[in-house]
């Protein structure tokens, strides 16, 4: 039967003793290695036993402290041990995740592991030591455990802020495109369909929801999704070449990276004038980047006014660039932001760089 | 032979719609249609079916579970998912779809699925392909006879009976049929891209895209026209081959 037990009684001099000169070093690359294995939390990572965190984190933490054996427990589940399991550890951890105070036995003792408040594991240590260092490296593991969790949602709310950025559909877009293949029902059957399966299409790229990357060939179907049903609004207004070198087809990049800055030139170049205009999208290889561009010969801009769109200072004016540059920026680093070549009355060219090939952007 | 299939689908509209286009098509000889799993197992264990196009998301038993049961089967029908996600697409494979479609259907889509069934049902005799006996081509050039070699054609143009080869350093007229080239040349990466084209499809260097909608491939030997419904498999099969690095060393 466990005891709850203020400590056993502990020789003094122990405390005084100096413990070996440490390689402060060593101490600190042991720490955070600790804290490393603790940052997917104390549960073990079932499956690749011999490879499990946790069991590394409480093998660091044994040969840090010199003890005996070290158990790490979650609030659930058999504990991650290093060392031999002391007699009687089972009952400790379970009177811990019960009542959430320290107990020990004999020379045993488990500690719980309080994370902001609340009961987060079981830190068991089986040898002499203090109930300070006890105490003390419980309250260390639980920093990990924060840390760790922060770090999480902080990935977390970047994943989901990106996603957020992505463009939205644009409602007047989507009547519009309806509208017209209404109008084609009659008239044109064999074309209402063509143009039904392209809404399908853009409609089916837009709100996509496996991962975060596709293909450039991905992104240009969803564009000439979106340039038929344009055309078929737009008629003779609006002008589109769109060219692009196959090497390049196979480029992981952001959903929705190239389309928003498509219906963009179209929006502002072609759609808001009488005569239309043309649009013209390219994609090519130079060297081990592939590069984008997307140009119109409509008003264009003065060049500090797009400056203020990528600060994000439009307002609701060119939210398109603004979320792209955002996006590419923070998947690519800094260098890789949106490029826009303008001048009032010269139309506007937005260029977009990505590299051809980057770990970890995988479609 | 022409195929007997069943569709399925709970949604009314879409099942008349999967019903009109396969029996529009020339390879089906019979459809028949059921609007939930149960009615279509019933129908399975009573006739033989060649292919089964099955919706997923359906209430009570759902696509999926119907295609596990049918793989249980000796000599299943093949399958062929129709649903609006593409998210189902590796479920599918697993329970061994031999095609996936996604709703609405295009007529294309369907018709290459149907074409699958076919080669697959009717396994072709082995033919004498493997002797690759249009290699190249022989061409009259000023009363003598010239070989022209596949590796420098970039495209065939159909002209009448006959086809135009293009290679960079100019074009041959051969009396044949732009499918019979085709056929024999559909192995070595050779596509048709029109009624009237036949395109090598490392040959492509640009897709070009004019004002009307129309697609262009661009090649050394000249642009060659690509119909809409020819373009999509035209895009894949590019992405295909430059996934696979074809057009590393900048294509031909």
């Amino acid at each position: 039967m466990p005891v709850v037990t203020e400590d056993a009684p502990v020789a003094r001099r122990r405390l005084f003793r100096r413990a070996p000169a440490a390689d402060p070093t060593a101490v600190l690359a042991a720490g955070s290695a600790i804290a490393a294995d603790l940052r997917g939390g104390l549960a073990p990572r079932a499956g690749d036993l011999g490879a499990d965190p946790v069991a590394r984190a409480a093998r660091r933490l044994r040969s840090l402290l010199g003890v005996g054996a070290v158990g790490l427990a979650d609030l659930h589940g058999e504990p991650a041990w290093a060392g031999r399991v002391p007699a009687g550890a089972a009952d400790l951890v379970e009177q811990v995740r019960r009542d959430g105070h320290r107990a020990a036995t004999g020379s045993v003792a488990a500690d719980p592991i309080v994370v902001r408040g609340e009961l987060a594991g079981v830190l068991v240590l089986g040898g002499d030591l203090g109930r300070g260092v006890a105490r003390r490296t419980a309250d260390w593991v639980a920093e990990a455990l924060e840390r760790g969790r922060l770090e999480a949602s902080a990935e977390a709310a970047e994943r989901a802020e990106l996603r957020a950025l992505r463009a939205e559909i644009s409602p007047h877009f989507v009547y519009n495109a309806l509208t017209t293949i209404g109008s084609f029902v009659d008239s044109d059957p064999d074309r209402a369909r063509d143009l039904i399966l392209d809404f399908a299409e853009y409609i089916r790229h837009s709100v996509a929801r496996r991962g975060d990357y596709t293909t450039l060939a991905g992104e240009f179907r969803a564009v000439e999704a979106y340039l038929a049903l344009a055309r078929a609004v737009l008629g003779d207004r609006l002008r589109v070449q769109v060219r692009i070198a196959p090497e390049v087809l196979p480029v992981a990049l952001p959903f929705l990276a190239l389309q928003p800055l498509v219906e963009n030139a179209v929006q502002h170049g072609v759609e808001r004038r009488e005569e239309g205009g043309s649009v013209q999208v390219s994609g090519e290889a130079q060297g081990s980047e592939c590069v984008i561009a997307i140009e119109d010969d409509g008003p264009g801009m003065d060049p500090e006014h797009a400056r203020a769109l990528l600060a994000g200072a439009g307002g609701g004016e060119g939210l398109a660039l603004t979320n792209v540059d955002r996006r590419l920026r923070a998947v690519y680093g800094p260098q890789y932001g949106l490029v826009i070549e303008t001048a009032l009355g010269e139309g506007t060219r937005v260029v977009m760089r990505v590299p051809r090939f980057q770990p970890g952007v995988v479609a | 032979m022409t195929l007997r299939v069943l569709a399925v689908d709970d949604v009314a509209p879409a099942l008349a719609e999967l019903t009109r286009l396969l029996a529009a098509s020339t390879l089906v000889g019979e459809v028949v249609p059921a609007g939930d799993a149960l009615s279509a197992l019933k129908l399975i264990k009573d006739a033989r079916f060649d292919a089964v196009f099955l919706d997923i998301a359906m209430p009570g038993m759902d696509g999926l579970e119907l295609a596990s049961l049918l793989a249980r089967m000796t000599d299943p029908p093949e399958l062929v998912f129709v649903t609006a996600f593409e998210e189902h697409a590796v479920s599918a494979y697993g329970v061994g779809a031999l095609d996936y479609l996604l709703k609405p259907l295009a007529a294309e889509r369907l018709e290459a699925a149907l074409a699958r069934i076919v080669r697959v049902a009717r396994p072709r005799e082995p033919s004498p392909a493997v002797v690759d006996e249009l290699a190249a081509v022989s061409v009259e050039l000023g009363g003598r006879t010239r070989y022209v070699r596949r590796a420098e054609v970039r495209f065939a143009e159909a002209q009448g009976d006959y086809v135009r080869l293009h290679t960079r350093g100019g074009s041959h007229l051969v009396r044949m049929p732009i499918s019979r080239l085709e056929e024999h040349w559909a192995a070595f990466g050779y596509v048709r891209v029109h009624r009237g084209f036949l395109l090598a499809v490392p040959a492509v260097q640009e897709l070009r895209s004019d004002a009307s909608g129309g697609l262009l491939a661009h090649t050394d030997a000249g642009d060659v026209p690509v119909s809409r419904r020819h373009a999509r498999e035209l895009r894949d099969r590019l992405l295909e081959a430059a996934t696979r690095g074809d057009f590393a060393g900048g294509g031909w």
